[in-house]
């Protein structure tokens, strides 16, 4: 009796498949601003007005809800959540509500004594975003001088103090030829990576950062590079097939720093306002009728069912985004599947 | 400090987060890395880990709860923590402090 049940990957996953079944939110990625100091040519977030924001009290009060709702994760994210004069005020908050901490960050605002009290939080992880193994590259990207050094200083200063950082970045033909090296220098420094390709337009509907994607050859060869796809040595890669929705439950939440409520951040249909509920359950009904009403439309949709499904990781925010539907077919997502076909069939 | 098994009081790890998901603690440890979905007793065990509580005390409303006898609650009691100390989840009070880890 009393012992572990389960430990490690797959606690998670069956804490997750529990908090499906009981219809809890066991996640949630809290985007406390969109204003950020750096001007990163493919980041998909625009504006940015302070005045729009929640208050400290009304981030308190939603942190207060999450918990109530039985949330465990919550991501600060942005923008830069460091640019919130708040933003520790927060964290602490988060912290001492239990919850597991994890913050995105550029890490340039992370100085000595930043780096002190985010490991005070005993955060789970702290994804810092690097796009290049140099200087000249990771700079070019941000249009930031002097950001690289920064950011690669506060994924160091956290390292030193035993926090697991996350070195985060976006293979793009700006950084295609440094994505080896970012991964070298990030194994060097004791930091996990997660990398994707994937580019979104802005969330206006601004197509600039899309001509910033891979073309089909690079694509092909992160595709086929085994550390970014996971694969073991003489094993299969991962299935990434995830469904017509990815995996979009009321399990993981998005928040706006407005409050708005979404399925994910990525996809931006509003199912409440956190300001405005005590539970996250109070709009189960609406969130539910959303997730159910794309999975059904999708798994209708005749592209959906093509000879690729399998290698299919198709966004719903992404396809709404570029192609006007999150239920229809998502030209990144059928380039990627059909290349990954092409991989597998090697 | 005591050596009896009933006088032994735990502390959850502070760095832990933890939520209830229906009926079941889970729990992460940022020091580890590591996730934990406890069963039912086990559960109820580190709900009543407020750092004051005994194992007698906590053996005790265990053997109310679940219908098991006194002695057999302390043990499993006792070792269920012991476990979790292995862990790194709990501390046993009086010791964590001789632990730079907490």
């Amino acid at each position: 009796m009393g012992e572990s049940e389960e430990r490690g990957g797959g606690a998670l996953e069956a804490a997750f498949e529990k908090a499906k079944r009981a219809g809890l939110t066991l996640s949630a990625h809290f985007e406390l601003t969109r204003r950020c100091n750096l001007r990163c040519r493919h980041c998909y977030v625009c504006g940015g007005d302070e005045r729009r924001e929640m208050s400290t009290e009304q981030v308190f009060r939603a942190l207060d809800v999450l918990a109530d709702s039985g949330t465990l994760f919550v991501t600060f994210t942005g923008g830069e959540p460091l640019v919130r004069r708040d933003f520790f005020e927060i964290a602490e908050r988060a912290a001492e509500k239990n919850f597991a901490v994890r913050i995105f960050t550029n890490g340039t605002l992370i100085d000595e004594a930043a780096a002190d009290r985010i490991a005070a939080l005993n955060p789970l992880e702290v994804g810092i975003s690097v796009y290049g193994a140099t200087a000249e590259t990771h700079d070019g990207i941000t249009m930031s001088p002097g950001s690289f050094e920064k950011s690669v200083a506060a994924a160091r200063a956290l390292l030193g103090r035993g926090v697991t950082v996350t070195v985060k970045s976006v293979i793009m033909k700006p950084n295609f030829g440094e994505y080896g090296a970012l991964i070298d220098m990030a194994v060097e420094m004791g930091a996990k990576y997660v990398f994707d390709a994937t580019v979104f337009p802005r969330d206006d509907g601004g197509r600039e950062p899309l001509e910033l994607r891979l073309d089909d050859d690079m694509l092909w060869e992160t595709l086929r590079d085994d550390r970014l796809t996971g694969r073991k040595p003489g094993k299969p890669a991962p299935d990434v097939c995830r469904g017509p929705v990815c995996d979009l439950s009321t399990a993981t939440a998005g928040i706006s720093p407005e409050g708005d409520i979404f399925p994910c951040l990525q996809l931006r249909k509003r199912v409440g306002n956190i300001n405005e509920i005590g539970r996250l359950g109070d709009v189960r009904d609406a969130w539910m009728d959303i997730i159910s009403g794309l999975t059904r439309e999708t798994e209708n949709e005749k592209r959906y069912n093509c000879e690729y499904k399998k290698y299919c990781a198709r966004c719903p925010g992404l396809a709404e985004l570029e192609d006007g539907s999150a239920t229809g077919p998502s030209q990144w997502a059928c380039r990627a599947a059909r290349l990954r076909a092409k991989a597998k069939m090697e | 400090m005591s050596s009896r098994a009933e006088d032994r009081v735990f502390a959850r790890a502070p760095e832990c987060a933890f939520r209830e998901i229906d009926g079941e603690a889970f729990i992460v440890s940022p020091k580890t890395g590591e996730a934990h979905l406890l069963n039912p007793t086990g559960s109820f065990i580190w709900s009543k880990l407020d750092g004051a509580a005994t194992a007698g005390m906590i053996a005790e409303a265990l053997a109310g709860e679940f219908d098991v006898g006194a002695e057999t609650a302390l043990a499993d009691v006792s070792e269920f923590l012991d476990e979790l100390g292995g862990l790194e989840l709990v501390a046993e009070i009086g010791q964590e402090f001789n632990d730079v880890s907490y």
